[in-house]
């Protein structure tokens, strides 16, 4: 046997000593985790609304009965933000109950979806289910979420505890589509399946689905190259954007809703001097706010970029809007809202951020046909 | 060098044109300048594009496809302007965002 030297006996005894400190570290670590994630499941669990499992070692969050930016921003927001709480920064297992959902806007299922997507894919939760869920008891909220993919996520797929009552059959949503780059083929291949869908009730003219396919590139291509060039607070699953459509036959009421959850457009626009003077005339701040700075964006030649040939793209995503009669251009970015349509402008302010940005075209139609207004 | 020469974006190119740049994603309107237009420019000596049959154009993809043949020294804006013709019977604006495009761009180096 080879004799050591003094070093050498040293540097294996440095070694084993070391070796020792981080096994009694991660013990002593994953001890005051189950402890942390007992505090969490029993503070969660006095605030549960419905009846939930108290055998599972998980984090019990009751999703509330509306999920709407357009109705209830405030709590669907604080949802969403308990969700990446939990799970992306405290690293706990969490268990959703839909018991108690009795609507939901599609925009705002597509930004939960966007969740469960980023909660799922980040690498270091990859090999450990962090989320899962259970089926809500409303029929028209589970036909939603269903169509939209929802489940197919949570991996609930059996369908052992779905509602047994039948929708009304009233809406319909195509499946979510996500990508980390611009897809153009894929879009014409999504819109193509909506129109098909909806063909029957409704009709889009050629030359309007031709609007609606640059509005909708313009937006990806925005998502793709603006939303992702600052570091979000949260950890992203690639520069990704989430596409989906939704068709009410009931209001005749048809959306494109896609979703990015990068750093928003407000943290993307730096404020000039006259976009101060602007808030100050508008709104008496001194500097001006989301819904501000989203509006901004919004009007040709904006581009945070400085090139040329810049600060089109809202343009395209607005041309949309104005071909048909009855159209809405929504737009959700961190705690601020913008809505234009030809006739109107609104904006609105929140107290708490989306935590990315949601553009939502909206058209309602009575007609058979949405088509170009002269 | 021909006299002329018909460029199809839907049959030599794309039904689906995409973002601007080639890192965005594909089809974009960086992809179809280099391939097609830049080559096209030193073939011949006027150039009709078709610009018919596709599912639409985003405005960041015709700027770049056209703008940037100004941006990155191709030519000058007139003399572009010049050797450029369209088809555009399904929508009549396109000729006009580019040509906005165009004279927008100046020569960056």
């Amino acid at each position: 046997m080879k004799k050591l030297s003094q070093k050498e006996r040293a540097f294996l005894i440095r070694k084993a000593l070391a070796g020792a400190g981080q096994r009694s570290r991660r013990r002593s670590s994953q001890s005051i985790k189950g402890s942390y994630l007992q505090e969490q499941i029993k503070i969660y669990g006095d605030r549960m609304p419905c009846e939930w499992d108290k055998r599972r070692q998980r984090v019990p969050v009751a999703i509330p009965r509306e999920i709407s930016l357009k109705s209830n921003f405030l709590e669907t927001v604080n949802i969403l933000n308990t969700i990446r709480d939990l799970v992306i920064n405290k690293r706990l297992p969490i268990d959703l109950y839909f018991d108690h959902l009795e609507k939901i806007e599609t925009s705002a299922a597509l930004a939960l979806t966007a969740e469960m997507f980023r909660c799922r894919q980040i690498g270091k939760f990859r090999d450990y289910n962090l989320l899962t869920g259970n089926y809500p008891k409303n029929p028209n909220a589970f036909e939603q979420l269903k169509m939209l993919g929802f489940f197919e996520l949570l991996e609930i797929e059996d369908g052992s505890e779905a509602p047994e009552e039948q929708s009304d059959h009233s809406r319909f949503t195509l499946k979510f589509m996500t990508d980390g780059q611009v897809r153009s083929d894929k879009l014409g291949y999504f819109i193509d399946l909506f129109v098909k869908a909806i063909g029957s009730t409704i009709e889009i003219d050629e030359q309007t689905n031709r609007y609606l396919y640059a509005a909708i590139v313009e937006a990806m291509k925005n998502a793709r190259e603006h939303a992702y060039k600052l570091r979000p607070e949260y950890q992203t699953a690639g520069h990704r954007w989430w596409l989906t459509a939704d068709f009410n036959r009931a209001t005749g009421e048809f959306s494109f809703i896609l979703f990015d959850q990068g750093v928003g457009i407000p943290r993307t626009l730096t404020p000039t001097t006259w976009d101060s003077f602007e808030a100050m005339r508008k709104d008496f701040e001194r500097s001006p706010s989301d819904s501000l700075l989203i509006e901004m964006a919004t009007r040709p030649g904006r581009t945070s970029t400085d090139q040329q040939g810049r600060g089109k793209g809202f343009a395209t995503m607005r041309k949309f809007v104005d071909a048909c009669d009855d159209g809405e251009l929504l737009i959700y970015s961190n705690r601020g809202h913008y809505k234009y349509s030809r006739s109107d402008q609104d904006r609105r302010e929140f107290d708490a951020s989306l935590g990315g940005t949601l553009v939502e075209w909206r058209v309602r139609h009575t007609s058979a046909t949405v088509s170009l207004i002269p | 060098m021909k006299p002329e020469l018909h460029i199809s974006v839907a049959r030599m190119f794309s039904r689906t044109p995409g973002p601007r740049y080639e890192w965005q994603g594909p089809w974009s309107g960086e992809q179809f300048r280099r391939q097609h237009l830049e080559s096209a420019l030193k073939e011949a000596e006027r150039l009709v594009i078709d610009l018919d049959g596709t599912r639409g154009y985003g405005s960041s993809f015709l700027d770049e496809a056209f703008g940037g043949l100004v941006r990155e020294g191709v030519m000058t804006a007139k003399d572009l302007w010049k050797r450029l013709s369209f088809i555009s019977a399904e929508d009549s604006s396109y000729p006009k965002e580019i040509e906005t495009s165009i004279f927008g761009a100046k020569r960056k180096h």
